[in-house]
């Protein structure tokens, strides 16, 4: 199977104003395509760090990255923010909807960026993924009048609404209930399972990474694999 | 299109912040083009009444005096004018006797073949009491203001005494308004056979008086009966060259004071805009992850200034239309004495309102640009980490 993500020597260093933290040292990471990864660590590992630096969010100091086998120029902007928009879903720990549109505006965004024109059939695309989601009767809500769940499965509508490769989550169900969390983490490994879609979580749940394919470990600066 | 829907939704979620933007430029537009409309307006009825009873061009060389029918003649080719009228002026005295006893004062005489100024001037249509009597010669036409300081009525009779100390009785035929007060008070006009009798001359003018079909043509006229005629001349630009200074030097000062009122405006959309990029510092990170370029984060931000800005402008536009309007056809009690003036008068053209418009956008525009800029220049992960 070929490697829809690879990571080579990857180093990324935090400048502070007495010292430097040097966070990811020579990291190595290669995906295949329809894996299910969970990575862990501790707090301050630099987990967060390096899922951004595979979402193209954040800078790193040296190394490569390659994305269905083509590598990354970080200075072509415009490439990668049509990588960020259709082959990346992201995730976040705290759902980060923007607050002023609805449910349905929200996942519909992503989509509206590249094709304004087709707002009809973006919309209906929108509401199949929040019936998918189990939210058909939240179309037209604002992420103030939803539960933190429900916000959850509406961000992760959001992830999936350009049929992206890759779908990264960051914590995403640090701040669910056990319940909650259990739907989230079933939902994504149906997605995992129905679309064949990549997915790499960070996580601090033992239960999320357990439904995972494999389990990485950062460890001082680098890659473990533990299962 | 997708910029748009965003920027909408922006400006929309913050209604109190885009509606002191939008009432920013809504003032701002609004005082300065009453006021220039204003401004326009006593300008343009100031140079009415000087040109009301006043000629264009005033034909003072010394070859006038003797051959001024010959002069006539000639320059009557030139397309522009409308009438010449022969004229002589002097000074004297008036005297009147009403019913409190002696009346005298000092007056500016002018002569005037009546028949021509008639023509030239509309001089019909100045006089508000009495009328024009052509065979009338020694018929006397005086200011309104001098008629009612004098207590006089139509056909009364009064003495004119000239400079030579030699006095004529006249009888008082018509009064006029010009609407300029220094002619309403202190002017009087008697037939030009008169006013040559009575300065022992014999068919001789002071000058010879051009009317124009349009008065800002006099430069043009006086430069070609300079050049192709030798004849001296004096148009009512240079005759009132201080009054125009005066009035052109205040409007500029008016201008450039009520611009500082737009400064103050776009100073507004700057603080607004600045507020509102701080304040979605997160949701740009959002967009941002999300795959919406810089150049979109920017657009977004630059629209919604530019959607404040130019709702500010139509409703400023509108409003202003709207109290030049009110100013225009309804009197205002006050300013009325003072101006000498029924009612306010207002005058502002496409341009001017085009200009002001322009200068606003671009004052818009350069305020909203900054802060639009910074938007797009925001790293994603500082932005989503920020708190």
């Amino acid at each position: 199977m070929s490697n829809i993500l690879e990571l080579k020597n990857i180093n990324k260093t935090y400048k502070g104003k007495t010292e430097n933290l040097h966070i990811l040292k020579d990291l190595n990471l290669e995906v295949e395509e329809g894996d299910f990864i969970s990575i862990l660590g501790k707090s301050g590992s630099g987990k967060s760090t390096l899922l951004g630096i595979i979402g193209l969010l954040d800078n790193f100091d040296s190394g490569e990255i390659y994305i269905n086998n083509n590598k990354i120029d970080k200075f072509e902007s415009n490439n990668i923010d049509r990588l960020k928009n259709k082959d990346l879903g992201f995730v976040f720990q705290f759902h980060y909807l923007l607050p002023e549109f609805t449910a349905l505006e929200n996942v519909m965004i992503p989509c509206l960026v590249q094709n304004f024109s087709d707002k009809k059939s973006i919309e209906n695309k929108a509401k199949e993924l929040l019936k998918k989601v189990g939210l058909e009767e939240r179309y037209n809500h604002k992420p103030s009048e939803l539960s933190g769940g429900e916000k959850q499965r509406v961000a992760i509508a959001r992830a999936l609404v350009n049929n992206p490769k890759i779908i990264l989550a960051d914590e995403p169900t640090g701040n669910l209930d056990e319940e909650t969390s259990e739907d989230i983490h079933n939902l994504l490994k149906k997605i995992n399972k129905e679309n064949n879609q990549t997915i790499i979580v960070v996580t601090h749940s033992k239960e999320l990474a357990n439904i995972t394919n494999k389990q990485y470990f950062v460890k001082q600066g680098k890659l473990i694999l533990e299962k | 299109m997708f910029e748009f829907f965003i920027a909408k939704k922006h400006i929309f979620q913050k209604k109190k912040q885009s509606l002191i933007g939008i009432l920013g430029v809504t003032i701002g537009i609004t005082v300065l083009i009453v006021s220039l409309g204003i401004s326009n307006g006593l300008d343009k009825n100031m140079i009415n009444s000087i040109l009301s009873l006043g000629s264009h061009i005033s034909v003072v060389d010394t070859r006038v005096r003797k051959s001024y029918n010959a002069l006539e003649k000639e320059i009557k080719s030139i397309n522009e004018i409308k009438g010449i009228v022969p004229k002589i002026s002097s000074q004297g005295l008036l005297k009147y006797k009403n019913e409190y006893g002696d009346y005298v004062s000092g007056v500016k005489i002018d002569g005037f073949d009546i028949e021509k100024a008639d023509k030239a001037m509309d001089l019909n249509k100045r006089i508000v009491e009495g009328k024009i009597d052509l065979n009338k010669k020694n018929g006397i036409y005086i200011g309104k203001e001098l008629y009612k300081d004098m207590m006089a009525n139509i056909g009364d009779k009064l003495t004119l005494v000239s400079s030579e100390n030699q006095e004529i009785p006249l009888i008082i035929t018509g009064v006029f308004e010009s609407g300029y007060y220094e002619y309403d008070m202190n002017m009087v006009i008697i037939p030009l056979k008169t006013a040559q009798y009575m300065l022992y001359l014999d068919d001789e003018v002071s000058s010879l008086e051009i009317n124009l079909k349009n008065p800002y043509h006099a430069k043009k006229v006086s430069n070609i009966l300079f050049e192709k005629y030798n004849l001296f001349n004096r148009t009512w630009g240079d005759q009132n060259r201080n009054l125009l200074s005066a009035l052109s030097l205040e409007k500029t000062v008016m201008v450039v004071v009520f611009s500082l009122i737009i400064l103050i405006a776009a100073f507004v959309i700057w603080v607004i805009m600045n507020m509102l990029v701080r304040e979605k510092i997160k949701d740009i990170g959002i967009m941002r992850a999300m795959g919406i370029s810089n150049k979109s984060v920017m657009k977004i931000f630059l629209l919604e200034g530019m959607m404040i800005g130019l709702t500010g402008i139509i409703i400023g536009i509108f409003m202003s239309l709207g109290i030049l309007w009110i100013l225009e056809n309804y009197t205002l009690s006050g300013i009325t004495s003072i101006y000498y003036i029924s009612k306010v008068p207002v005058e502002i053209s496409y341009k001017e309102i085009s200009v002001i418009v322009l200068l606003n956008l671009i004052v818009v525009f350069i305020s909203s640009v900054f802060p639009a800029y910074k938007a797009g220049k925001l790293e994603t992960m500082e932005a989503l980490r920020h708190e």
